[in-house]
């Protein structure tokens, strides 16, 4: 299913259990991703082998969207079921400033910047 | 009378500068979101003209970090301001030899500028990084949506910003001015 906004679209594949996000995602606040987390939620609780998160069209995402992302990191680490696979590029410089944070909360998680 | 927080450095000019003023009446600011990231993305658009000096940031690189840094303290200052009253946000961004100076000013009421402090005096006295992960396992842990300000947090250390703030009475004794600077550094440490 998708979750389209004026400037960005979520694409989440359950069966492939992939998420692609593209655009400029600069919502108001958590409320304003209250539709993306329960999609993030909803994968973490199909329990699937590895969550691929591909972020490599995501230009522009404020601190609430990093804020999210980052607790859907600390979810999927918890949950002590799945693997995840975050797919960046050094294109924007969020990616490469950021992206590492995501490390940071799950050591084994494969961060991949192209 | 003003109360200084952080490494405020007092604006001035430098050698180019943009000033945006925005002023509501009807509205509140909350209302305004959408207009963030047009703004944000036209100041980052407009300074990309000053750009080409070699052993600077790419000119690329330079419009996204102008464009996160301008759109997160716009969002902070819309988040925060008063809602009683017709304000204004001011943003202005500033170009030095070395690096580039963001100022946002608006008006709070008197207990958000409490908290703010209070906020502030917290986050002044601890490892940015360290506090930033913590509020993020806490708020998971708790599943808060609390206000968490990771915006300050992620420009102090992921963009190597330096922040300062600037608290000053209003002609309205409920609300206070509080003026955020972030400074960016343009050259890149070899």
């Amino acid at each position: 299913m998708d979750i389209k906004g004026e400037n960005y679209c979520l694409s989440f594949n359950f069966e492939t259990a992939t998420i692609v996000c593209q655009g400029q995602l600069r919502l108001q606040g958590e409320k304003g991703y209250a539709d993306i987390i329960e999609q993030l939620d909803r994968m973490v609780d199909e329990k699937p082998g590895t969550i691929i998160l591909d972020l490599t069209e995501l230009r522009f995402l404020n601190s609430s969207g990093i804020n999210v992302f980052l607790k859907f990191v600390i979810k999927v680490r918890n949950a002590k079921v799945s693997r995840l696979s975050v797919r960046g590029t050094d294109k924007f410089p969020w990616h490469t400033k950021t992206l590492k944070n995501f490390t940071r909360l799950m050591p084994d998680l494969v961060l991949e910047i192209n | 009378m003003s109360e200084l927080f952080g490494n405020y450095i007092e604006k001035n000019d430098g050698t180019e500068s943009i000033v945006i003023v925005f002023f509501s009446k009807v509205l509140s600011f909350k209302e305004h979101w959408r207009n963030n990231s047009l703004s944000a993305n036209f100041i980052a658009d407009y300074w990309g003209t000053f750009f080409s000096a070699p052993g600077k940031a790419s000119a690329g690189e330079i419009h996204d970090i102008v464009s996160f840094i301008a759109n997160e303290l716009l969002e902070n200052a819309m988040k925060f301001s008063r809602t009683d009253q017709a304000s204004t946000i001011e943003i202005s961004l500033s170009l030095f030899e070395n690096d580039l100076r963001f100022y946002v000013t608006n008006q709070i009421g008197q207990n958000s500028a409490k908290a703010f402090k209070t906020y502030l005096h917290h986050l002044l006295a601890q490892d940015p990084q360290e506090f930033y992960l913590a509020q993020l396992e806490d708020h998971s842990a708790q599943n808060s949506q609390a206000a968490s300000r990771l915006g300050l947090l992620t420009l102090l250390n992921d963009y190597d910003a330096t922040l300062g703030w600037k608290f000053e009475t209003c002609d309205y004794p409920e609300a206070a001015i509080v003026t955020t600077m972030a400074q960016w550094p343009i050259i890149h440490e070899k």
